[in-house]
Formats: structure tokens, sequence, C-alpha cells
């Protein structure tokens, strides 16, 4: 390139610069003394002068360097056509231009602590940076949108590169023009900036990207922490978690460094709807613990819970790029768990769920954070295998039930129902949020679930049970059934619980057998024993028919039949 | 004529005296071993007006080259993964810096470190840096922590921009204190203290005055106002005092270095704005050595250029660059009163010392 195009070139370059001068005038960039006051009395500064260092000065000779003629300092808007940038280590130093921004905003001159470095490799490992602003001076090109996965291959103006293809602060700030406030090179109102740049799969339909919810002025301001803040949620959009610059949660630019904490300041009743008022869930006793948990989840970590990083986070059961509120039959997944990842019945993962119980597999699987709460004649840790198609029996929570007769179901529900792991395990009380968040009962479970010996029979004691299977069918000996009168018999008369004989889950086939464990039969140990010979079973006898050999309440049950 | 705050720390003065003999031995094999230097601002000097010869030598830097790793992310102890255990068997791992601001010292092995980045102090003791978890929760954190000086009575002094406050402390004991909470203050940044009248100066960087305040804290005077007359401001940031009460300050937007007395009367100025050696671009940090030499560092030249009374440039040191004598924005000069010279090499995460050697 000959000299005489590169000044065209420079010209071109200047001539937006200049058109922009008059809006620099007015802005918190004109430094200049006469630009802040009225005063005559001395020399007019140039505000261009402030970051563009004037290109005119004859070096001094350092005096105690002999024949040293001094250097001419390569200024940063010289670099523009030239290649000769001293290469950072994008890990710890801004480079190009933003060093321009970076030399008054470090907390001097003006505001600062913009630690803003971008670790070397993709996205994945930004949790090791100590960044807590988002990331400038690396090169943003289609090798780095392909190891993210959720970038743009190019950005779209009005965000701009540098000439070194790397995204400087200027791509996001125009510092001569104030017009959308932090000079912003456009508005940010519905992230629209953010999405020049990134993809979230799923975000356009998601309740945080359409909610017109706003603050109702309860607890604090849930967007204080930024600079420019709308009044609604789909406004401020990524800005109600994600925040640019000093970040408290610094792995991804949250607002805050406790995980939860970042749902829960707008899903705690100020501006989250009722039914959406997280946070009081978790004051009860049973609950899924978010609380417990530092710096442990992360985005990409496997489907399959690991006991060595066991946690759970609001993001381990909702995507809130994804989350909406689109209803859904069971099994299948509704729109609050869109975009999850989960375990499938066989044990594999999946990237985004289809049915409920694939993401309560993630840990209440293969690798079981929690134990068996009863002991029973069979146990089994693996919720997966429990509830396994092929097993003998099982509450339909993946397909339809085995038994094809079941009385005193509650209207809508019929024998061919599937039902959510949720419409057991969820928040308790009338008016509560769906899904398992807490509750006063152990197990998370919706209603009470009454499991000790001699429990009175009443509405309340088996509550949950009663919920689906009419109460009616148990607690009066009058029917003209016999399973009728074997339940009333032991429910009321001798107040044995239904889960005595009964494993809600289901009895894997690979322990259970369809004569022993049909109807759910699994025996609680701690009140059933076996027989003086050691005889403990079940035996399906067909149709409303069977027998048992076992000990039960200090009667012998010698194959007693119905 | 000595630097400001050689008083205190005698203790640890005297602790570390065999430290000088090393560093002037080593300083000598440094000199002997890497003679003749590459670059031409890395010469060192043999030439002086006074017929005397100084030279400035790189001496070492905080945390050592071999110990910075790339992202590392040692300081971030969260609930879960700190080890108390093999701290208790093998001792804290040495905290590294983040982004230093200003430093104050002793000497070479025993100084603290504004960290901009960590929000707090980091005191370096023999190459282990520790930073500083007060105690009391006096705020909720220091965002923008900027300038430190010295106090009587092993106090330090430190200013945080964004917060208005400035803060006190005695290292070792943890405890953090506003120093009178009461007043007002507009974006503070640098500070020094005048041991000839006992008064702390304060830059307020955004009202562009100084405010002086006895060693209390109270208010005494304030000097200065927006404008480029001899003894206003335009965006000053960095201060220095020496031992004779002279104070410096660096009038950051009017690309000029001011000097007063310890009265705070105008003396003189030297500096202007332009694209090569002598001039200003951003200076930052300002500090003199025990010949009076004025030390000024430049954050887009990446250079520390060393001037005289009247702003005639004697030396310029360092280059942009990761390399030992060379500096990614420089902020904040300390020297101490044996002529170590300390620079905040802001973007490098690093500290590195210096020292001037005069030879007649």
């Amino acid at each position: 390139m000959n000299d005489l195009i590169k000044i065209q070139l420079l010209i071109l370059i200047c001539i937006p610069l200049v058109a922009n001068s008059q809006s620099v005038a007015s802005t918190k960039h004109n430094l200049s003394v006469s630009g802040a006051i009225e005063n005559q009395n001395y020399s007019v500064q140039s505000m261009c002068e402030f970051c563009h260092t004037p290109h005119s000065a004859n070096p001094a000779s350092p005096a105690w360097i002999r024949n040293n003629p001094g250097t001419r300092y390569i200024m940063y808007d010289e670099m523009i056509s030239s290649t000769s940038n001293i290469e950072a280590d994008p890990s710890r130093q801004p480079d190009g231009s933003s060093i321009l921004c970076l030399s008054c905003h470090d907390g001097t001159i003006a505001p600062g602590n913009t630690n803003s470095t971008m670790p070397p490799g993709s996205s994945s490992i930004l949790g090791t940076d100590l960044s807590d602003d988002h990331p400038i001076s690396f090169v943003y090109d289609a090798t780095l949108a392909a190891s993210d996965g959720q970038l743009k291959y190019t950005p779209l103006f009005p965000v701009t590169l540098d000439a070194n293809s790397k995204v400087q602060c200027a791509s996001c700030h125009d510092p001569h023009n104030d017009t959308y406030a932090n000079f912003m090179v456009a508005s940010n109102e519905f992230s629209d900036l953010c999405f020049k740049c990134h993809d979230r799969t799923n975000w356009s339909l998601s309740s945080h990207s359409t909610s017109t919810a706003g603050w109702n002025g309860s607890g604090t301001n849930p967007w204080s922490h930024n600079e420019t803040s709308f009044s609604n949620v789909a406004q401020n959009g990524c800005g109600n978690c994600h925040v640019m610059h000093t970040a408290g949660g610094k792995p991804r630019l949250m607002k805050a460094a406790l995980e939860e904490k970042n749902c829960l300041d707008c899903h705690n009743g100020s501006v989250a709807s009722t039914e959406k008022n997280i946070e009081t869930q978790f004051t009860k006793p049973y609950r899924h613990n978010i609380f417990g948990y530092d710096q442990i989840h992360e985005p990409n970590e496997p489907a399959l819970i690991t006991l060595s990083k066991k946690h759970v986070e609001c993001a381990d059961c909702h995507d809130p790029h994804a989350v909406n509120n689109s209803p859904a039959n069971a099994p299948y997944a509704n729109g609050f768990l869109a975009g999850v990842m989960g375990i499938d019945p066989n044990g594999n993962r999946i990237d985004a769920i289809q049915h409920e119980y694939e993401l309560c597999f993630r840990c209440h699987s293969d690798n079981p954070v929690t134990g068996p709460t009863t002991s029973r004649q069979i146990e089994q840790a693996n919720t997966r295998l429990e509830f396994a198609p092929t097993n003998a029996s099982f509450h339909p929570v993946e397909i339809e039930g085995r038994n094809t007769n079941v009385p005193g179901l509650v209207f809508p529900l019929t024998e061919s129902s599937i039902i959510f792991c949720s419409d057991c395990h969820a928040s308790n009380g009338t008016g509560a949020p769906a899904g398992p968040h807490g509750s006063i009962y152990p197990q998370i479970l919706k209603y009470q679930y009454e499991k000790t010996d001699n429990t009175p029979e009443s509405a309340f004691a088996y509550e949950l049970c009663y919920s689906c299977h009419t109460r009616n069918q148990y607690n009066t000996e009058t029917g003209d059934n016999v399973q009728q009168q074997i339940h009333y018999m032991h429910v009321v008369e001798e107040q044995t619980p239904c889960n005595a004989c009964h494993d809600p889950h289901g009895i894997s086939n690979t322990q259970g057998n369809p004569v022993s464990n049909s109807h759910l039969i699994n025996f609680d140990r701690s009140i059933v024993q076996p027989r003086s010979g050691g005889a403990l079973y079940f035996q399906d006898d067909g149709y409303r028919s069977g027998r048992c050999n076992l000990m039960c309440h200090g009667s012998d049950h010698d194959s007693r039949n119905y | 004529m000595l630097p400001q705050n050689s008083f205190g720390f005698t203790n640890l003065i005297k602790m570390n005296h065999e430290f000088y003999l090393k560093s002037l031995l080593a300083g000598t094999l440094i000199m002997v071993i890497f003679f003749p230097v590459r670059g031409q601002s890395q010469n060192p000097v043999n030439h002086s007006q006074n017929k005397k010869n100084y030279s400035i030598h790189w001496v070492s830097q905080f945390p050592e080259a071999k110990s910075r790793k790339k992202s590392d992310n040692k300081e971030r102890k969260t609930r879960k993964n700190k080890n108390w255990f093999s701290d208790l068997i093998f001792g804290e791992k040495s905290a590294d810096l983040v982004k230093p601001m200003s430093v104050l010292a002793v000497n070479p092995d025993t100084f603290w470190v504004a960290d901009q980045g960590i929000g707090s102090i980091l005191q370096v003791f023999n190459q282990v840096g520790e930073i500083t978890q007060f105690r009391n929760k006096a705020v909720e954190s220091i965002p923008s922590i900027v300038g430190s000086c010295f106090m009587p009575n092993d106090k330090i002094l430190f200013t945080d921009s964004k917060l208005n406050k400035i803060f006190q402390f005695v290292p070792g004991d943890k405890e953090l204190q506003i120093l009178n909470d009461s007043i007002v203050l507009e974006q503070p940044t640098g500070i020094a203290y005048s041991v000839v009248n006992k008064q702390i100066w304060v830059v307020e960087t955004k009202a562009h005055r100084i405010a002086v305040l006895n060693d209390k804290g109270k208010l005494i005077k304030q000097i200065g106002g927006r404008g480029n007359a001899p003894g206003e401001f335009n965006f000053p940031t960095y201060i220095w005092i020496d031992r004779s009460g002279l104070v410096y300050v660096v009038d950051a937007m009017n690309f000029r270095v001011q000097i007063f007395d310890k009265n705070g009367e105008y003396i003189s100025a030297f500096g202007e704005i332009g694209d090569a050696s002598g001039y200003f671009s951003r200076p930052k940090g300002i500090a003199t050595d025990s010949f009076g030499h004025i030390y000024v560092s430049d954050a887009l030249f990446h250079v520390i250029q060393v001037f005289d009374r009247t702003g005639k440039l004697l030396y310029s040191l360092g280059s942009q660059g990761q390399e030992k004598e060379q500096f990614w924005m420089p902020a904040g000069i300390y020297i101490d009163h044996k002529d170590f010279i300390y620079i905040a090499d802001s973007y490098n995460s690093r500290v590195q010392i210096f020292q001037l050697i005069c030879a007649d």
C-alpha cells in the first residue's frame, strides 16, 4: 500500500470522528478544562488530545544516556494500519485501543476496576479467570465461535472488532457518543447488544425474555447491579442475572457469587409472581438445598451427577435461558424444565430432556445422592431401576401401569394415566409453586405420608395416597369387593400404614418378580417379619386374589389368602 | 535530602539488614553478567553533568517470574476448597497480585501492595505474599483501591476512589478503620504523608484539588480547583511528598507535574502532552529518590521517566512488554530510603524493583 492510499484511508477514518466531535464535547469524555467550566484566561485545550495524544513531539534525549536521541512512542490510534502491535497475554493484558480506555478507567481519573481479560481457549474455562469483567483483547473468529458453540460467527453491526479482529472496549462502547448512556454503541434494551455476538437456544421464547414483570418495590431492587436498568424482566434481558463489569460471580459474570442469589433476588416475591415465589419454599425443612453448595455446579458438568461433586443449584433443574410457562402432560417435561439435560431410562445422557423423570435421574439413579428411607425386603437406591417399564409393578411415571384394574382412582385419573415425579414430590401447601423445591414433609412430599406403624387412619395421615386413590375405598368396611375389605382391615383396624406393604416407586425387575411383587408389594421389614420357618412373601393369585406368608402385628400369616 | 517515610518499621529494617549486603552483591553480579544490555533504553546510566554516574538496575520482581501462571486463581477461596490442612503443614501459599496500583516499601523484602483486582493490601515478606483479610466489616468490599502511604506508628493509609474513603490499618493487626468517616471526599486517589508538618495530603481527582488533613483526618485546607493555571488542576491523581516536605502532584489531564512547598504554595511545574520521551501521555505514579530526581510512570508509553526539578529528562526506563524491565501500564511508584524503586506494573500483575546506584 503506498503512502497516498494510507493518507486517504486516514482521512476517511477521521471523518466520522470529526462528525462526532460535537457529541464528545457534551459528554464526560470531554476532559478539557474549557469544556467543563468557563475559563477565558488560559489556553483552550483540544478535547481530542486526552485520548489522541498529538503526534508531533520531538523526543527529548535522556541526559543520563550518552548519544541517546530519545524515543517516539507509537500511540494506539496509529496502530490501526500497523501490524507491529505487541501481542498481549489475553489472560491478563488488555491491548489495542482498550489501553486508551483503561489508562483512565483505573479508578484514578475515571471509574475503574475494569480487570478485563480473556483466558486462553473457550468460554468453558472462564471459571479459572480472575476477571470480573467481560473479556476484551481476544481474537473473535470462526474458531472461537465454533469452540464456544453459542456465538455468532462474526459480530453484527454496530458491534465491531478492531483491525486485529479483537474485541475491545470499543466493540460495545463508542467513547465519542453518549446517546445510549454509558457510551454504548446502541441501546441494550432487551439485551439487543448482547445478541449481536451471543446466541442462546430457546431464548426468544423464554419467560426471562418475554416477561413484563417489574419490581414491586419490596425488598431490594434486583436490578441495582445494572448501571442502566430497565423496568421489566424482558427489557433487562441478560442483565437480570449477568453484569458486564465488576461481576460478583466472576466465572460467568453473574451478578452474585452465590448461584442461588441470582435467581432468588427476583423469585422472592419482589418481581416474579406469587406462584413463582420460590424463596419461601426453600425455608422449609425438607428441600433441595441450593444453599448448601457453592461453586460446584458447572454448566458443562456431566449429566449424571458424581457423588464427589454432589450438589444442587437452581440451574441444575432450570435453564434460565430457555425456561417458559408452557404446560405439559405427564410424562412430558413442561416449560419450567425446558432445555435442561438429563438421564434417559437406559441411563444415557440427553442434552435436553423430553420427560420430567429424566431430570430427576441426574441425581436419583446410578449415583444415588439419597438412600432408601424405608428398610424393605427388596432394597433399591437406583430410582431409575424402580420405575423401569419392565418391572413387575411401578407407579406409572414412564409408561402406564401394569394393573388394569385400580379401584377408586380420583377423576380424571384412569388406569392408563401417567403421572409426574412432581405429582408426589413437590412443595406442600395450597398455591405453592410447582416442583420439589421445599416441603414440610420428608422426601419433599406434597402431602402427609405417614409411614410409622400403628398410625390411626385419617384423611390427613395418608393425604398423599388419597389425593389419587379415593379414601372411601379404604376406610369403610362395607364394600362390594374383597380388595376393599382387606385394606379396611389392615389400614383402619390394624392401623398399618400403606407404606408397610407397598413400595410406592416400584420393584426393579433385577430383584423382584411378577408373582411376589405385583401391586407394588415390597414389605417394610421394620413392620413385617418372616414366619417362624423363614417364609416372607406375597403371592399373586390373579384377579383380586392373593396370599401372604409372613408375621405381622403378632399375627402369623400362614398362606392367609383373600 | 532523604525520601519520606524512613521512620517506623525499624524492627523490620533490622531484621533485613542482611538483605542489603546480599542485594549489593547481587547487583554487582548483575552488572558484571548482563552488561552490555541489549536495547538503548536499558543501557545503564554512566553520565551526568554533576560528575556523578547514575545507573538504574533491575533487582527483583514479585511474584517471581517462574511462579506466575496464566489465569491463576490461588486467592479465590471458596467455602469448599480451602485446604486448611495442607496450609497447616506446608504453610500458606503465596498469593499473587492481580492489578497493583501502588506500593509501600521498607526494603525489597518487605513491602505492601495496594491491589485493585484483589481489593485489599497484599503484604509481601521474603517473596511470600499474603492478602490482608480485614477482620471487621467497616465496609463490605474495597472496590477501587488506588493510593497508599505510610504513617507514623507503623500505620498504613489507603484510598478507595469509589467509596470516597481513606482507610487505615496497622499491618498484622488487620483491624480496618475509616479515617474520619465524616469527611467528604470526591474521588480520593493519591495520598501522601508529610513528615515535616504531620499532614496527610489526599488528591480529590473529581474535585480537581488536594485536601490537606491533620494526622487525625481533620480537614485543614484545600488546595487547587479546576483549571490549567499554576496551582490549578485537571484530574490530578498520584502525589508524593519528599522528606523535606516538597509536594509533587501528577496533574494528569494537564499533562504536567506540579511542585508545591510544604505549605501548599506553588513552586513550579513541568511537562506537556506529546508522544515522545520527555513528554506525558498518561502520567501515573510519582516518586523522588534521595538525590531529588523525579520518577513518573506513564501508562500509555509503558515507561518510567526520570526528570530533574526543571523537567529535563534524565532517563527513560523500560518499554511495553511482559519481560523483565518491561511494563504493561505501570501505575504507582515508591522509592525507599536506600533508593530502591518499586513499580506497580499493573497489567503485568507484578511489582518490579529497581535500584538507583550512584557512583561519584
